[in-house]
């Protein structure tokens, strides 16, 4: 009994898996079995562990020679499977976390909305299940199929992949629009089913808590409401150690009702959590790094109307000053040196003078500083950017639309209607962007109002919408400085009043940031604690991982490398035809692969190009070399084929740990 | 003579068993001076969402960023236990046996706790018990159960049988798990050997045997780069026979067969020559990288990237 079963339980998976390659109704049984072997092998490496514990235990306990070793061994493993398990100071995952919504359990059960519309459910052999997203919300009754909840983006994206009929997909369609929260609260209000959370974003008005609370009598419902506004209500404070110069509480009330900020202390406060968006527009509140300025008339006049003179700080700066933020004065510009530089740019000239009044610089960072302003953006980049974006697209039909046609005998049904019509940038809005470019500080918010003014109202949705995506890419001055700065310093070094200069800016930058960062972390509601990655960077996991195990085990292999090269050494001699191949070959690829081999065989005509040692490895590796490897394959199969069919037959039983064969 | 051939190499030896903890002491103090003067191996942190994170020595030179105490002693241990395992090098050692220990120990922990959460969560646990998992331990994981959840049981129990492996009695429970750990081997192995590495290997051998190749503009075949893949082909294809040939025993290896035999075990020296080209070019790889991070990321000697500024790098 003991052999028969495991020999029993042997054939069968093996000949359960060959019969799940050949048939497709077994191929899920294939899948399971894999699935078990995955389970199996993993389980195999805690008995691996409890092995080692056991081997190691033993040792210390008996105090064997070398005991101090084993004890050294069970502290690093129980230490490393200790942080791993518990995932001891791993993040909770982002993407899981829903910043800027606080959460309060609802028990789907009793959550008091629910929706239908008239239709049924597909019943379908393959899926026999709804997708786990909605099993649990959707049902059917009378007709008419029932959701419980309002319906998430993801939750219609698999009802739609659920089944391919028009006439299912136009009632998830139709069930998309009815199961949302009602109109005032759409964005703001979502039920997730898997937590069984109701989710409230931002920070709850008394009003809308009035109006929430008298959707529903349920009591599940009103103590949820409650929770969701009292944790709307809790006050969160930073104070920022410095400020960007243009920030008010005015704006800090644009950006959300729930933000406040108080000049004088610099204290940033926020009703309720913060949203990402929230948080990126607080972040961006720094002037955007400035283009490279062609010599364009157009755009040197829109700075400099009359005489060559234009408005700038001064140029002897004090340390912490902002070049963009400071009083101005006047440079005279174009000197012949200058022009040779290609300064046609006022700012540019000006950082430049700034910099070398505040210390020697090098022929190389003159250099480099060419080089870095060639790199910066331009005007014809963002209009191009904005053209692009005002290229018409198709539009998507609905699965209703398709089926409506349908209904009246379209014989073709293309799920693509008719582009969208072209969006041009009028000349004035592209005079509007050339002369905000050229102005002295770069606010997007400042382009977005000129450009609103030239249309009469709001700027078109696409410039805006080009615009957020252009200057996503673009760092601030300050962060275009320090760039510069380390440039600089690679290719020499600067005066500590130039690395202030470039480097002040920024730190305030950041400054202002990390506090906005802070802020956003305590005001956030921590929704899965656990949910991190167990390897996450900074964790003491990540840390052996990082600093213990890499390297050790990168060294181990390392070392073998003296090995193989004393093995080599000693051994490899061109007695016969055969070790002259060896050693020839592996000399060839080692030297093909280096630039010596390159060098050496270098001077070999072109008609003897293929004996230069990189062609010649080449050939090599696609001819002999392929051709032994496989040879070596095919007999490996071969061996592996009949072993399985030993092992699958019962004939091996090797496996079971007896001398019976 | 004798006499005076022993003192003098006794007096050599003498001399010579300073030698080694001289260098080792200069070398020490050397470090030491590097990092009471430079600071080498300072990792500097900034603060994010997700914890402080490493950033390079520039973010330092701004004066956004921090020394990290933990990830600073983090390089040093790395640096210390590389060249622990270096030392053996020169002979078993103290220090190489407790970097060993440290290896064998983290690298048992490592691999269960990768095998735990990223095969025994999603697909045991989350199986089994989806809603307790879904809540705590992977969010992301449905918390509805699949249909027919309760085939899961059975890894489990052969799972739990295998673990009875380390019971001092009935060692045999574990042969119902080894037993389906071999037959889903021997079933996944048989067919998909007998694929990619039988059928797929001799048609890629014989498909290619004449190669008939088209000119740039395509007009017409290119009959000189035909001609050269042709002869690489057959070159392949009789290599790849010859060598076969060696291997089959059931025929003696004399006239042909045994010239065939002796082409193929030329193209088999030619193979291992090429591997063992490759072995040590990966191995000289790994050790060029830790040399790499000792001189670079802990001693600061070399910034082959720019890491750092200049002045922060030299020999001295």
């Amino acid at each position: 009994m003991k052999r028969t079963i495991p020999l029993v339980i042997t054939f069968v998976c093996g000949v359960v898996l060959l019969a799940a390659h050949f048939s497709p109704y077994t191929h899920r049984w294939g899948e399971a079995a894999m699935i078990w072997f995955d389970i199996l092998a993993s389980i195999a490496f805690l008995l691996g562990g409890g092995n080692l514990l056991k081997v190691h235990l033993k040792k210390v306990f008996a105090q064997q020679a070398g005991w101090a070793y084993s004890l050294i061994t069970v502290v690093a493993f129980v230490v490393t499977l200790w942080v791993g398990l518990v995932k001891w100071g791993a993040p909770p995952a982002a993407h899981l976390e829903h910043y800027g919504e606080s959460f309060a359990h609802v028990p789907l059960e009793e959550f008091p909305f629910t929706y239908s519309v008239p239709g049924q459910l597909p019943k379908t052999a393959e899926r026999p299940l709804l997708p786990a997203s909605v099993r649990a919300q959707l049902s059917q009754a009378d007709g008419q199929v029932v959701f419980r909840g309002w319906l998430l983006p993801n939750q219609k994206s698999d009802l739609l992949a659920y089944h391919p009929t028009l006439a299912w997909r136009c009632l998830v369609e139709q069930l998309a629009k009815a199961a949302q929260p009602s109109a005032g609260f759409r964005g703001k209000l979502a039920y997730y089913p898997e937590p069984q959370a109701l989710a409230f974003r931002g920070s709850m008005t008394p009003q809308e808590r009035a109006e929430l609370e008298a959707l529903s009598p349920s009591d599940a419902w009103r103590s949820a409401v409650a929770a969701l506004y009292e944790a709307g209500q809790r006050q969160t404070e930073v104070v920022a150690p410095t400020a960007p110069e243009r920030f008010t509480p005015e704006q800090a009330r644009k950006i959300s009702p729930a933000l406040d900020y108080d000049p004088a202390s610099r204290r940033l406060q926020i009703r309720g959590p913060m949203s990402l968006s929230e948080r990126q527009a607080l972040e961006q509140q720094f002037p955007l790094a400035r283009p490279k300025l062609t010599a364009d008339p157009a755009l040197t006049s829109a700075h400099q109307p009359e005489s060559s003179t234009v408005p700038l700080r001064p140029s002897a700066h004090q340390p912490g000053t902002s070049i963009v933020q400071g009083e101005s004065s006047t440079v005279q510009l174009g000197t012949a040196n200058d022009q040779q530089r290609g300064f046609a740019d006022p700012y540019r000239h000006h950082l430049w003078k700034a910099l070398e009044d505040q210390g020697p610089l090098t022929a190389k960072q003159a250099e480099v500083f060419q080089a870095h302003w060639e790199r910066r953006w331009t005007v014809e980049q963002l209009l191009e950017a904005i053209r692009m974006a005002g290229v018409g697209e198709p539009t998507e039909k609905t699965a209703c639309q398709m089926l409506a046609e349908k209904e009246q005998g379209v014989a073709d049904i293309q799920p693509i209607g008719p582009l969208e019509p072209d969006q041009t940038l009028r000349p004035e809005q592209a005079a509007a962007i050339r002369t905000w470019a050229a102005g002295p500080n770069l606010y997007l918010e400042d382009l977005l109002e000129q450009l609103a003014k030239t249309s009469g109202g709001q700027s078109p949705g696409f410039i805006q919408t080009a615009l957020q995506n252009f200057f996503h890419q673009v760092p601030t001055e300050a962060e275009a400085k320090k760039t510069l700065c380390v440039e600089l310093l690679r290719a020499g070094p600067l005066t500590e009043a130039q690395r202030e200069f470039l480097l002040a800016d920024y730190r305030a930058e950041w400054a202002w940031r990390t506090a906005v960062g802070e802020l956003f972390r305590q005001a956030h509601q921590v929704k899965f604690p656990w949910s991190g990655q167990y390897n996450a960077a900074g964790s003491p996991f990540w840390w052996i991982y990082e600093y213990m195990f890499k390297p050790l085990t990168a060294t181990m292999f390392a070392l073998l490398a003296f090995y193989v090269a004393s093995a080599a050494f000693r051994a490899f001699r061109a007695k016969n035809v055969e070790a002259a191949l060896l050693l020839g070959t592996a000399f060839v690829v080692l030297l093909g692969r280096t630039a010596a081999g390159t060098v050496l065989t270098g001077w070999l005509p072109d008609w003897l190009g293929w004996l230069r040692v990189e062609e010649l490895t080449v050939l090599i590796m696609t001819i002999f070399n392929t051709a032994g490897t496989r040879a070596i394959m095919i007999g490996i199969a071969l061996g592996i084929v009949a072993t399985s069919l030993k092992i699958i037959l019962g004939m091996d039983r090797s496996y079971l740990g007896s001398a019976e064969k | 003579m004798a006499s005076g051939q022993l003192l003098v190499s006794e007096k050599t030896a003498g001399k010579s068993r300073w030698v080694g903890p001289a260098l080792l002491l200069a070398a020490g103090v050397y470090v030491a001076w590097r990092a009471a003067v430079f600071g080498c191996g300072t990792v500097y942190v900034a603060p994010a969402d997700e914890g402080p994170t490493s950033v390079s020595a520039w973010e330092a030179v701004a004066g956004v960023a921090q020394p990290s105490l933990g990830r600073t002693i983090g390089v040093w241990v790395a640096a210390l236990l590389t060249l622990a395992i270096f030392s053996f090098l020169y002979k078993d050692n103290p220090l190489y046996k407790l970097a060993e220990a440290v290896f064998v120990g983290v690298s048992a922990g490592y691999w269960m706790v990768v095998a735990f959460w990223t095969t025994l969560v999603p697909n045991l646990l989350g199986k089994l018990f989806p809603a307790w998992v879904s809540a705590g331990l992977m969010p992301g994981l449905s918390p509805e159960r699949e249909d027919a959840w309760y085939w899961y049981f059975v890894p489990l129990v052969l799972g739990l049988m295998l673990l009875w492996r380390l019971a001092p009695r009935g060692a045999w429970i574990a042969a119902w798990p080894l037993a389906f750990i071999m037959g889903a081997t021997a079933g996944v192995r048989l067919v998909g050997f007998l694929q990619a590495d039988f059928l797929n290997q001799i048609g890629a051998t014989i498909r290619p045997a004449v190669v008939l190749l088209h000119q740039a503009d395509g007009q017409g075949v290119d009959w000189t780069a035909s001609l050269g893949a042709t002869v690489q082909a057959l070159l392949l294809l009789v290599g790849v026979l010859c060598c076969l040939t060696y291997f089959f025993f059931s025929v003696e290896h004399r006239g042909l067969v045994g010239r065939a035999s002796r082409l193929g075990v030329w193209v088999l020296m030619i193979t291992f020559g090429a591997a063992f080209g490759y072995t040590v070019m990966g191995r000289i790889a790994l050790l060029a990288g830790r040399l790499e991070f000792l001189l670079n990321d802990w001693l600061w000697l070399i910034d082959p990237a720019g890491l750092r500024p200049p002045d922060w790098t030299g020999w001295w």
